[in-house]
């Protein structure tokens, strides 16, 4: 950490117990603060991150939101290692959120983009390694010994003489003292809890009912407030007959938005079975505008070809030697193709919901989010709150990948709280949910290849979607908040994953433009096509739609080429070490260099988001109509690995993930609104069709990187390659099942 | 008005002034408090809501608490005064949980499995797992099934 550290002193107004050391580890470094409070509540401690109670039991405020990535074990084995505890002796607390928590490989309060281990991998050891120094010199002090005759080990100070002290009667001590700087960090070599296997911190919870998410919050005084939404995107609220729903047990009130109609309720099921019962008159957008899957196709088409002029039309977004030039060569083998891809819904498990109580002199919002900055930042401009006049206490959430980096259930929260003057829950049906997500966008890339002595030489790629962003800004436009004053509030410019730029570069990421193979000359450009729907980013975000056309189109320049897949790849990667490794290392598993039986057929994918190495190899055995998979391996490079056991599950996770939304995912769109109305008509992958999967860590040097968003990247591709290496069918249009070829299930 | 239904759950007779037609898991959660029992899907598809009636797996978010005619057990509930339930211990000894919203569900379908029919193939016990997991934990819930199962039937009693 390079800022100046800083001591603060903060007296906790808690109840009488043990003196705790807390810790504070914010913009301006490592500070101390310490007082009474026990146990540590997230609402006493405001701005603290660590304290260690009577027990000896260490609390960690967790700033990154628990979604099931293990933010909670990792943040913990950061300091336990640190601080020198054993490991079990250290629990989180989620926060309660303020700018001192900042990530800052993300340059603002948010927890995504794989970005958590990255941002505090250095910051939480700082933390623990300057909280250890600390109770050794106290424990030194005490003795009357200098401090080098001292060490930590396992929850105590040993000093000279076989004496020792636990922790736990050093912090009143410690607590006093000034907090030392550029404490060093112990080596990797005599690393004892990180980068090897540790138990989950929360798992026993999550397997006895303990666990509580957003979802399951309550507030005294808080009704329930279930939304109803605009079927069509566009659509306002014209009229509202609430009759039968106020006639419905528990219902107290039916409140009008613009876009949406909110049935207030003592109870969850009386507000849904009110909102159930609403007859709304929509006035819906012009017909002229309403648009349908036909209409985006054709958009999508014309974009990629394009024949579309002005702020839509292709913008050049990479450009590598001379592509004309590379197609024009003599004796080049040009081969083009069309691949598309559908949009997504998150499908949470846990339904987006958000508890807000907005009052005169402040606002309190309880929810499973993945950008409580956002939240009292919108705050800011919606009721001119400053951010500390804002408490966002975050709920571990139950599942997300991007959707509840949307804050969409909070502001609805908000508003409706300011109305009724009380605490509100804003909860939505399944179907409401699915219907009005923030979606993975629907793409088609046109690409053109020449290979040349069995090497691409070109490679062109047109993308087209719509930006992830432009309906962003309409969005908070609703709410009278201005996209670009909400992002200048939020993070360092852009940082918030806006950009105004003409397109949007998560629209190219996964082509050739950060892809890691060597092609002399490269051209991508990207179109936007312009349609209502709420986009938002997506476990992989733009690698879902373009490593899908990317990576299979590698396959498909192999095969122009008469060669096989892998040795074609490893000729594209031969300065790449750490991608070598990894593919040989697959292959080797996955016994490659035999040629498998007729009908049997492997196919890889890999990409390098986020500088992991991430490689996929599939196996099915495929024929005409229908198909199984038979195994997976995945080889997989993160770097520097924290929880070996947690990159194993995610990295499992992130890849059937992806599998399951390369066979079924699938939101279409007709008379301008999702037809989808819940988990019954959006296919999700259950255990019956899960492939035997084989996960072999090669962990490097490099920075701790992403797992499952890679992984999830790259099932679609690598399950697409397989397919035509068995059957010979290249399928080009996700979901496969929308090809008339089925999935068997795998477990029998 | 509505009428006072008692049912039992997790061993304990309770009262409940709640209509007749109103989910079970809705009782559970908002009238008894007991949130482990999650909603997802709101059709009996995923399986989030499962919990046990009389020891049979049901889906609480279709099951209207007027229909409910045995004892309930939910996820607070299924561990004994000796321990954990056999499927407990295999999910934490595997590892299974990653966000954990459905785990609950997971378990008590699984649970309900696995003392239902002891000495269970284990693919067929996997064949009978429906429950939705977004974060996709199934290849150790392959695992842990095979754990549960070796533990033998009931053997926290």
């Amino acid at each position: 950490m390079t800022e100046a550290l800083q001591v603060d002193r903060r007296r906790f107004l808690g109840g009488a117990g043990a003196v705790v050391l807390t810790l504070v580890c914010g913009d301006r470094g490592i500070a101390r603060t310490f007082g009474v409070p026990e146990p540590v509540a997230t609402e006493q401690v405001f701005s603290a991150w660590l304290s260690i109670d009577a027990r000896g039991m260490v609390t960690l405020v967790n700033a990154e939101a628990e979604m099931g990535q293990g933010t909670n074990t990792a943040m913990a084995m950061l300091v336990a290692e640190e601080l020198e505890i054993p490991w079990g002796r250290i629990t989180t607390v989620p926060m309660t959120a303020r700018p001192i928590y900042t990530n800052p490989a993300f340059g603002m309060l948010k927890t995504g983009a794989s970005l958590s281990l990255k941002g505090r991998y250095l910051q939480l050891r700082q933390l623990g390694a300057a909280a250890r120094q600390m109770l050794v010199q106290a424990a030194a002090q005490e003795w009357k010994v200098p401090s080098q005759a001292c060490r930590a080990v396992a929850g105590e100070v040993h000093g000279p003489d076989g004496r020792s002290m636990p922790y736990s009667s050093l912090v009143a001590g410690a607590a006093s003292l000034p907090v030392p700087q550029d404490v060093p960090l112990k080596p990797r070599a005599d690393w004892a809890i990180l980068g090897k296997p540790q138990a989950r911190i929360d798992m026993a919870d999550k397997c006895t009912g303990k666990a509580r998410y957003g979802f399951d919050k309550t507030v005294p005084g808080m009704v329930q407030a279930a939304l109803v939404h605009a079927p069509q995107f566009g659509a306002r609220v014209k009229a509202v007959d609430s009759k039968a729903a106020l006639a419905v047990a528990g219902v107290t009130r039916v409140i009008a938005l613009d876009y949406a109609v909110a049935c207030i309720a003592s109870t969850s099921w009386s507000a849904l079975q009110g909102a159930d019962a609403l007859v709304i008159e929509w006035e819906n957008p012009d017909p002229a505008a309403v648009i349908d899957d036909a209409k985006i196709d054709a958009m999508l088409r014309d974009g990629v070809a394009g024949k579309v002029q002005g702020r839509n039309g292709l913008i050049p977004a990479h450009k590598v030697g001379d592509p004309a030039a590379g197609f024009a060569q003599p004796g080049v083998l040009a081969v083009s193709a069309e691949y598309s891809t559908p949009y997504l819904d998150h499908a949470c498990m846990e339904p987006t919901s958000a508890i807000a109580h907005v009052r005169p002199d402040g606002i309190d919002i309880w929810s499973s989010t993945q950008s409580p900055a956002m939240i009292y930042h919108a705050a800011k401009l919606l009721y001119g709150f400053e951010a500390d006049k804002v408490r966002v206490h975050q709920q571990p959430i139950g599942s997300s990948f991007g959707r509840r980096a949307q804050i969409d259930g909070e502001l609805e929260a908000m508003v409706l709280s300011r109305i009724i003057g009380g605490p509100v829950r804003a909860i939505r049906s399944r179907s409401e949910d699915i219907q009005h997500g923030f979606y993975r966008p629907a793409s088609r890339s046109a690409l053109r290849g020449a290979v040349k002595d069995g090497k691409i030489v070109a490679w062109s790629h047109r993308c087209a979607s719509q930006s992830l962003l432009d309906n962003y800004a309409r969005y908070f436009r609703e709410y009278g908040i201005d996209l670009k004053e909400l992002d200048k509030l939020t993070g360092p410019a852009g940082a918030s994953g806006f950009n105004f730029a003409p397109f949007d570069l998560m629209s190219v990421d996964g082509t050739p433009s950060n892809a890691v193979y060597a092609i002399p000359n490269v051209e991508v450009a990207s179109a936007k096509i312009d349609v209502p729907i709420p986009t938002g980013w997506f476990r992989g975000v733009g690698q879902t739609n373009n490593l899908f056309a990317t990576e299979c189109f590698v396959d498909e320049l192999a095969y122009a080429a008469g060669q096989d897949p892998l040795a074609f790849r490893k000729t594209l990667l031969s300065g790449q070490p750490r991608f070598l490794a990894a593919l040989d290392c697959a292959a080797r598993e996955i016994g490659w260099d035999k040629k498998p039986a007729k009908g049997i057929g492997r196919g890889i994918a890999i990409t390098n988001m986020s500088d992991a190495v991430t490689v996929a190899i599939v196996e099915v055995a495929a024929s005409k109509s229908g198909f199984e998979i038979r195994r997976v391996v995945l080889a997989v490079d993160n770097g520097i690995v924290i929880n070996p056991d947690v990159v194993e599950a995610q990295t499992q996770g992130g890849f059937l993930f992806g599998l399951g939304a390369a066979l079924w995912g699938r939101i279409s769109i007709a008379e301008g609104r999702v037809e989808q109305t819940g988990f019954a008509d959006y296919r999700l992958l259950t255990l019956q069709h899960c492939p035997a999967l084989t996960v072999i860590q090669m962990p490097s040097d490099d920075p701790p990187s992403t797992i499952s968003e890679a992984a999830a990247t790259v099932a679609a591709p690598a399950l697409a390659n397989a397919i035509f290496a068995a059957n010979g069918r290249r399928l080009r249009d996700l979901p496969i099942a929308r090809n008339d070829f089925e999935c068997r299930a795998t477990v029998a | 008005m509505a009428d006072i239904i008692t049912v039992i759950v997790n061993g304990e007779p309770r009262e409940l002034r709640v209509p007749p037609e109103m989910p079970l898991v809705w009782a559970l959660r908002e009238e008894l408090g007991l949130t482990g029992t999650k909603l997802s899907c709101g059709i009996g598809l995923c399986g989030a809501c499962t919990v046990h009636v009389s020891g049979k797996a049901v889906r609480s978010c279709v099951t209207p608490i007027g229909e409910v005619s045995g004892p309930v057990t939910t996820i607070e509930g299924l561990s004994s005064p000796g321990g954990l339930h056999p499927v407990q211990k295999a999910w934490i000894e595997n590892a299974v949980a990653q966000c954990g919203f459905c785990q609950s569900g997971f378990i008590m379908a699984a649970a309900a499995l696995v003392d239902e029919t002891p000495g269970a193939q284990h693919a067929e016990l996997l064949q009978q797992m429906t429950n939705i997991c977004r974060c996709s934990t199934f290849s150790r819930v392959r695992l842990a099934m095979l754990t549960a199962a070796g533990h033998g039937v009931k053997s926290h009693d």
